[in-house]
C-alpha cells in the first residue's frame, strides 16, 4: 500500500493528484470505512441495566458497583479457584456439622478497617449481590470501623467503600483477586467458624 | 478524508452532565440513549462478541456516571465515555490474549465461503469487515475504529491512548496494510 494513498485516507496532503487507480483503491477503502460507520442495533438490556443500576447507586448513595453476566462468570470460576486453594485459620468447636446444617448456617464475619479520617465505611460484596451494604462504625473514634455481620457459608468477595465514594479492598484479607475488569477484590471464605477480618 | 464530526451539540451534553450532578438521576439516561448505540459499535468491532460488548458498555455507562464529577469538560461527554469504554476495551483484550498472526491458514478464515463477486454488497462488506478486525492486533484495531469509525483525530486519539501521535499513524497504517493483504485475498 502507497505511502500517498495512506496519507490521503489520513487526510494529510498528497502532493500530485491521486492516479485512477489510487483514485480506486481509495474509494475501496472508504466503502470500507463506511461499513465500519453503521451501527448495530443495541441490545435492550443495555440502557435497561444501566439505568437500573444507577437509580440504585443514588438511592444508596453508593457508587453502584455492576455484577453483569461476564463478571459473575469470572467470579465464580475464581471462587471455585479459591476455595479449592485457599487455607484459613479456623478456630473453636472443631464438630462439623451436618450438610444439611451447612447449606443453611450463616457465620459471623468480624470486619474492621483502619480508616481515620472516614466519615462513613460500608462493606459490600457478593454476599449480597454488591448491593448497599453493612455500615461499619467507629464509636470510640480510634480510627478502626467495625461490624459484625452474618454470612452464609462460602467463598465471597467484597469491598469496603469509604465516605461513599472509594472503593478499598480491606488490606488485612487472606485473598485479593482480580474482579475480571481491572480491579481487585478481597476474599473470605466463610467456614463453619469464621475468622475476624 | 473528511472526518466525522460530533451531532450532539455540545451544549446538549454539558445541560444533561449538570442536571446529573445537580441530583436528576433520570437526565443520565439522555446520555445513555445518545451514545449507547456508538459506544457498542466500538465495543462490538473491538470484541466481536455480542454479549462481551454489552457487558463492557454497561460497565463504562456505569462508571462513567459514578466519576462524572471528574468529566472535565461535560460539553465531551461522548468522548469523555468512549475513553473509558476504549479502556475497558483494552484491559478485557488484554486478559483473552487474542491476537493471532496473520497467516494463510487465518486468511482462509476471512475469505470464509463468500465468492469474491458477492462481497460489494454492503452487508457483505460488514462481514468482510468484521473478519479482518478479528485478526488485526489489538492496538491496530483500536487505531483503526478510533480513527476511521470513530472519526477521532490523531491528537483527540493521544488524549485518550496516551500513545504518541507517530506510534498511532503507525499503527493505523499497519492496520490497513494488514487489512490489504487480506482484503487482496478475496477480490
Amino acid at each position: 500500500m502507497k505511502r500517498r494513498l495512506h496519507d490521503h485516507l489520513d487526510g494529510d496532503a498528497v502532493g500530485e493528484p491521486l492516479t485512477t487507480e489510487e483514485l480506486r483503491l481509495a474509494r475501496e477503502w472508504e466503502e470500507l470505512i463506511a461499513a465500519s460507520k453503521q451501527e448495530p442495533s443495541v441490545p435492550p438490556r443495555i440502557e435497561r441495566d444501566v439505568m437500573a443500576a444507577v437509580r440504585a447507586g443514588a438511592r444508596s448513595r453508593l457508587p453502584f458497583r455492576p455484577w453483569t453476566r461476564r463478571a459473575r462468570f469470572v467470579a465464580g470460576a475464581l471462587a471455585a479457584a479459591v476455595l479449592a486453594a485457599v487455607w484459613l485459620r479456623v478456630s473453636g468447636s472443631s464438630s462439623a456439622p451436618s450438610p444439611a446444617a451447612d447449606a443453611a448456617a450463616t457465620v459471623a464475619v468480624d470486619f474492621s478497617l483502619e480508616a481515620p479520617s472516614a466519615r462513613t465505611v460500608v462493606v459490600t460484596g457478593s454476599f449480597n449481590h454488591w448491593g448497599p451494604g453493612e455500615a461499619l462504625s467507629d464509636t470510640d473514634g480510634d480510627g478502626t470501623w467495625t461490624a459484625r455481620v452474618r454470612l452464609p457459608q462460602g467463598v465471597h468477595q467484597y469491598m469496603f467503600v469509604v465516605d461513599d465514594n472509594e472503593w478499598v479492598a480491606d488490606p488485612r484479607a487472606e485473598r485479593l483477586v482480580d474482579d475480571g475488569f481491572g480491579r481487585t477484590n478481597a476474599v473470605v471464605a466463610v467456614l463453619p467458624s469464621a475468622p475476624t477480618m | 478524508m473528511e472526518r466525522a464530526r460530533a451531532v450532539t451539540p455540545p451544549d446538549e451534553d454539558a445541560d444533561a452532565v449538570t442536571a446529573v450532578l445537580r441530583g436528576d438521576v433520570e437526565a443520565y439516561h439522555t446520555l445513555v440513549r445518545r451514545y449507547q448505540s456508538r459506544l457498542f459499535r466500538y465495543a462490538l468491532r473491538m470484541t466481536d462478541d455480542g454479549d462481551v460488548a454489552a457487558d463492557l458498555v454497561q460497565m463504562s455507562l456505569i462508571r462513567g456516571f459514578e466519576r462524572l464529577q471528574q468529566c472535565r469538560d461535560p460539553g465531551r461527554f461522548g468522548s469523555w465515555v468512549l475513553a473509558i469504554l476504549a479502556n475497558e476495551c483494552r484491559h478485557a483484550l488484554r486478559r483473552q490474549r487474542e491476537h493471532l498472526p496473520i497467516d494463510d491458514r487465518r486468511v482462509t478464515s476471512v475469505a470464509g465461503s463468500d465468492s469474491p463477486s458477492s462481497l460489494v454488497e454492503q452487508h457483505e462488506l460488514a462481514i468482510l469487515l468484521r473478519r479482518a478486525l478479528r485478526c488485526l492486533p489489538v492496538q491496530q484495531r483500536e487505531a483503526f475504529l478510533l480513527h476511521h469509525a470513530e472519526g477521532l483525530s490523531y491528537e483527540q486519539m493521544v488524549a485518550m491512548t496516551g500513545a504518541s501521535v507517530a506510534a498511532l499513524k503507525q499503527r493505523v497504517h499497519r492496520a490497513r496494510e494488514s487489512m490489504s493483504v487480506l482484503l487482496e485475498k478475496v477480490r
